[in-house]
């Protein structure tokens, strides 16, 4: 039963994926884009990653997909243009398959099917999911979250330069 | 417990919730396209405007203040999702794991103080 779900949703993140990319209408393609981010949400379910996926439907499908479709509309595209685009170089498809290519290799070759380090599962299943992640992420990379902050001041940067421009 | 066999349970009841949302939304859509009355016209195809017939498409004009709110808000968004594991996992945090979000919400304050004080989220002045 459980293979069967899993199933579906692996199948259907590949239709959802060709759907958002073939629509002639961009806000079509944002609004495909969004049930693609709910079944993403759904496959982090099934690694027990249980925040990662309440952090994708929050996120992605509610916070940066409204950022794309203000992009959309801000863009005023409403058909994609019809002319030759960079994708249709030679030289641009093969860049793109080999090192698509490159990334598959290194993500299967480095596959274990062994339980490694001290964050097991019946750790996880006790204390909770959050707790888990809050407690790894602050105790042992305090630095990458402290990067986070200046990465996201970088943005607010940006909106006081256009901001300041728009005056 | 061994990988892979472990399902997660507890969260059947929101697959139950998601799949009949799922049922219900498609459903209502599939009875009312089997049982409304559908009569089409020319007329009803065209946009209303004010009873004149309409002029060609409008001029997209789209104001500025809604993508830079949109960018703050997934600023916010991101803070406000690293605080909810802060928050649950407060007692077991160590001093730098306490500080870190100090400073990293001080770093987001710099920011929105600075957008408040440039005049960034003030939309129409008097």
């Amino acid at each position: 039963m459980i293979y069967l779900i899993f199933a579906y949703f692996c199948a259907s993140m590949i239709g959802i994926t060709l759907m958002a990319l073939t629509r002639k209408n961009p806000v079509h393609s944002v609004l495909w884009l969004l049930l693609l981010f709910l079944h993403i949400a759904v496959l982090y379910l099934f690694l027990n990653a249980e925040f990662l996926a309440v952090v994708q439907v929050i996120v992605y499908a509610g916070a940066i997909l409204v950022m794309f479709l203000f992009t959309v509309f801000l863009l005023g595209a409403k058909e994609l243009p019809k002319g030759k685009r960079y994708t249709d170089l030679p030289e641009g498809k093969a860049l793109i398959g080999l090192s698509l290519t490159g990334v598959f290799i290194g993500a299967f070759s480095s596959i274990t099917t062994a339980w490694k380090g001290k964050y097991t599962i019946e750790y996880i299943e006790k204390i909770g999911n959050t707790k888990a992640l809050g407690v790894m992420l602050f105790n042992e990379y305090p630095l990458a979250v402290f990067l986070l902050g200046i990465i996201l001041l970088i943005p607010m940067i940006a909106v006081a330069v256009i901001a300041w421009r728009a005056k | 417990m061994e990988p892979g066999t472990y399902i997660p349970y507890k969260y059947l009841p929101v697959f139950i919730a998601l799949v009949f949302s799922t049922i219900f939304g498609l459903g209502g859509l599939l009875i009312n396209k089997l049982v409304a009355p559908r009569k089409f016209n020319p007329v009803k195809f065209i946009a209303y405007e004010s009873g004149n017939l309409p002029s060609g498409e409008p001029k997209e004009r789209f104001f500025i203040g809604f993508f830079l709110l949109a960018i703050l808000f997934v600023v916010f968004d991101v803070e406000v999702i690293f605080l909810y594991p802060w928050a649950v996992a407060f007692d077991l945090l160590s001093i730098e794991g306490f500080w870190v979000m100090i400073i990293f919400i001080g770093l987001i304050l710099v920011g929105y103080i600075y957008e408040i004080l440039i005049g960034a989220l003030t939309w129409h002045r008097k």
